[in-house]
């Protein structure tokens, strides 16, 4: 997993699509809070073109949270994370503009409930620690803000307690929100190392097994062409030219076997179960420049769990796959035929997608007719 | 990998990082309350306020012990003895406190979300909802009390109502949503397991590969080039020949684990020098070939293997008639390069007739996870290195490399 951050829609892309529509409602309750918060808090607010501005951007930055982490688009980059967070204290700005001199209370102010939920909302997407920062980081200007309203406010309490109260809800959420991510993270890195050391037990297991019919099929081939000649040659004690020539052509044949398993590789033993009729001339790998290879083993298990979900979920005839380099990424082209629906295809394969995106960059879905197309890049180590 | 997590884990992982988030939150708010408490101290000197913020000390001790271990009784608790401090808590203020003049004050609503944020018992959904509700029903009877005694009026809290909200929204729509996306997962884990055990067959079939174009392919090439009577050397070479094919297991030619046999005259390296010297080649050995003890067995037998390949192609194509095998340990790999004068060769032009070097060598150093790097040009010479793991890396190396061996 190197180079990959570690977030939770990377660690479980599942589960980041699992809590996708609880994204979206922080989203949409960022975005009712300003406006009610705003309305019901009416006398205080002294322009009111401002204030309108001020819960546009709230608004615009509850969409960005949606926009950006949209599944399309995943995974989400820091740039999209701090956009947002911009955006939340643009709006926050804005509001403490249009109330200046007549806010009389902080704590019905909606700036930092909203940029505490917006920073919940992006938790698992990046890494805790960034969250963390990007909290303390927006605390501070909020406090500025705050102290600088000061003089306006009616409860004559020490200036302490309106910083206090301004930075609660954008510190609490978001450790709550980094809390969160960073206690399943840890949980994931647990299992996954127990997982893999099964998986491996598992693997050492059957490695008997492989071996031997690694063996029976090499030692068939053997016992039909190599062991009638040796024993002859073994019997007569003599090379003649026609076992000269049937020694040659033997080892022509064993070589050409074995040439063809060398260029094979595993994505043919992935694709060519799933491909009927599968001729030399309709290949269904077209991989010149051996990119498959270059795969690391989680890009692999997706592109696995890939082919035998569009067999098994979209009943998908004729994969194809088709691996190009261009630059220094490797592109693959994925195609094959389906006789589901085309609007139910995006959904049926929404979960491996998840998982694509985070091992792959690019990935992109058409599902337009008569082939679906996937695509996708990586660059290998 | 085996991203993400099984379908049995996953509701405990969400229901313990929805704990440990409520728990933040109760934390943050409980430390704001405690430093807004003293700030009031701060600014009114003259008032007794300081033993309010003493009063939250044990809430915070009893969440750290909810935070450990989420236990019924340490919830519960948490929640008595929290609503109890909370009745002292706020009885205090309202008495010390002038501009305090409700219930509903901001600072006690700090102290009715922390009791919200309890935290879930088990990992079912009403123990997400209920005791956060308890809390907040708590809270606000033990805060309203406190107003009722004091003579203020008691209002209800809708930030603590909110809190209350988010709390059951989060466990709920996390409950709710998970199976759908999740039933992939499955397939995910298979997929995994699936490509450790193409790793260990792609490994195999090197191996086999390896041994077949030693064995049987060389000799097939010897006959084909040697009318008349059999040379006594071959015949031997065809019995054991037929021997490997007919008898021997051949997992067991690549032995795990042991270390080899100790010294470089004994190693399978050393061996396939004695038969490069054989082939009539003059190999002189430098560095330090002892370092050959640190390697596994079956390293140092993969290592001789591919090590003869080479010499025998500095034999059948250098056409020159000495070599170098040089030996040198270091970072926890054993390095062997095997050097010659000879003519010299551009990988990339000669693809098949190169087979040797590619089944026999390359593919057989990098399934026991080793590396191999060639240096060569026409009319320059031929070196070629292979690295090899030491023996103590060597066997996680072996699965573990072969995923991504080229």
């Amino acid at each position: 997993m190197t180079g990959r951050e570690s977030t939770l829609q990377s660690l479980d892309p599942l589960g980041a699509l699992a809590g996708r529509p609880l994204t979206v409602l922080a989203g949409a309750a960022a975005s009712v809070l300003a406006i009610v918060l705003t309305l019901s808090h009416g006398e205080q607010v002294g322009s009111l073109p401002v204030a309108l501005a001020a819960v546009a951007v709230a608004v615009l930055a509850s969409a960005a949270l949606v926009v950006v982490t949209a599944p399309v688009r995943a995974p989400v980059t820091r740039r999209a994370a701090v956009l947002v967070v911009v955006l939340g204290f643009a709006a926050h700005v804005l509001f403490a503009v249009a109330t200046w001199g007549q806010n009389t209370l902080v704590r019905d102010d909606w700036g930092p409930f909203v940029l505490g939920l917006l920073l919940l909302a992006l938790c698992p997407y990046r890494p805790p620690r960034e969250v963390v920062i990007l909290a303390i980081a927006v605390a501070v200007p909020v406090a500025v803000v705050t102290v600088v309203e000061t003089r306006f406010f009616v409860t004559g309490a020490p200036t302490s307690i309106y910083v206090i109260v301004a930075i609660v809800p954008v510190l609490a959420l978001a450790f709550a929100g980094a809390a969160f991510a960073r206690a399943v993270v840890l949980r994931i890195e647990r299992w996954r190392e127990h997982a893999e050391k099964a998986s491996l037990e598992h693997a050492g297991m059957q490695e008997e097994g492989i071996v031997r019919s690694v063996q029976q099929s090499r030692v068939s081939i053997l016992n039909r062409d190599v062991v009638p000649l040796f024993t002859e040659l073994l019997d007569t004690g003599r090379v003649t030219g026609s076992s000269a020539a049937r020694a040659a052509e033997v080892s022509r044949a064993i070589r050409g076997v074995m040439v063809a398993e060398t260029e094979r590789s595993w994505l043919d033993d992935v694709v060519v179960p799933f491909h009927a009729g599968a001729s030399v001339e309709a290949h269904p790998v077209r991989d010149p420049d051996r990119l498959a290879e270059r795969m690391d083993f989680d890009q692999r298990a997706a592109v696995r769990a890939l082919a035998s979900g569009l067999h098994d979920r979209l009943a998908a005839r004729d994969i194809r796959i088709a691996l190009e380099r261009t630059g220094d990424a490797s592109r693959v082209l994925l195609t094959c035929s389906t006789d589901l629906d085309e609007a139910a295809v995006p959904a049926s394969l929404a979960p491996y997608l998840a998982v694509l995106r985070v091992v792959f960059e690019d990935v992109a879905l058409d599902t337009s007719r008569p082939d679906l197309t996937l695509r996708f890049s990586y660059v290998s180590k | 990998m085996s991203l993400g997590l099984p379908g049995h884990l996953a509701p405990r992982a969400v229901s313990a990082g929805l704990a440990r988030a409520s728990h933040v939150i109760a934390g943050v708010c409980l430390l704001a309350a405690f430093a807004a408490t003293l700030s009031q101290q701060v600014a009114a000197p003259s008032r007794v306020i300081w033993p309010a913020a003493l009063v939250l000390l044990p809430i915070l001790a009893l969440l750290v012990a909810v935070d450990r271990n989420r236990s019924l009784l340490r919830v519960c608790a948490y929640l008595v003895v929290g609503a109890a401090l909370s009745y002292l808590y706020a009885s205090i203020l309202l008495v010390q406190v002038p501009i305090i003049t409700t219930s509903g004050s901001w600072v006690f609503t700090l102290l009715k979300v922390s009791l919200v944020m309890v935290g879930a018992v088990g990992a079912r959904t009403a123990g997400a909802v209920v005791p956060p509700a308890a809390g907040w029903v708590l809270a606000e009877a033990s805060i309203g009390l406190a107003a009722l005694g004091t003579g203020k009026p008691v209002v209800l809290d809708v930030t603590a109502g909110l809190a209350v909200a988010l709390v059951v929204i989060a466990a709920v729509g996390m409950a709710m949503t998970r199976p759908r996306a999740r039933s992939v997962q499955p397939a995910l884990h298979r997929a995994a397991r699936d490509e450790h055990l193409a790793a260990l067959r792609s490994a195999a079939e090197a191996r086999a590969a390896a041994l077949l174009h030693d064995t049987v392919l060389s000799d097939l090439a010897a006959i084909a080039a040697s009318e008349g009577p059999l040379r006594p050397a071959l015949a031997d070479q065809l019995r054991r020949d037929l021997e490997m094919i007919i008898g021997q297991d051949w997992s067991e030619s690549v032995p795990h684990g042991a270390v080899g046999s100790g010294e470089w005259a004994g190693s399978s390296i050393a061996r396939s020098v004695e038969e490069g010297r054989a082939l009539g080649l003059d190999v002189t050995v430098s560095g330090d070939p002892a370092s050959v003890s640190t390697l596994s067995a079956a390293a140092d037998e993969t290592v001789g293997l591919a090590v003869r390949q080479l010499l025998v192609n500095v034999h059948r194509h250098a056409g020159v008639d000495s070599a170098e095998v040089v030996v040198y340990p270091g970072a926890g790999m054993v390095s062997v390069m095997v050097i010659d004068a000879g003519r010299g060769f551009d990988e990339r032009e000669t693809g098949r007739d190169r087979f040797g070097l590619r089944t026999s060598v390359r593919s057989r150093v990098e399934s026991i996870g080793g590396r191999v790097q060639v240096w060569s040009a026409p009319g320059r010479g031929t070196s070629v290195l292979l690295q090899v793991p030491q023996a103590s890396a060597a066997r996680q190396d072996l699965v573990v490399g072969t995923g991504d061996a080229a």
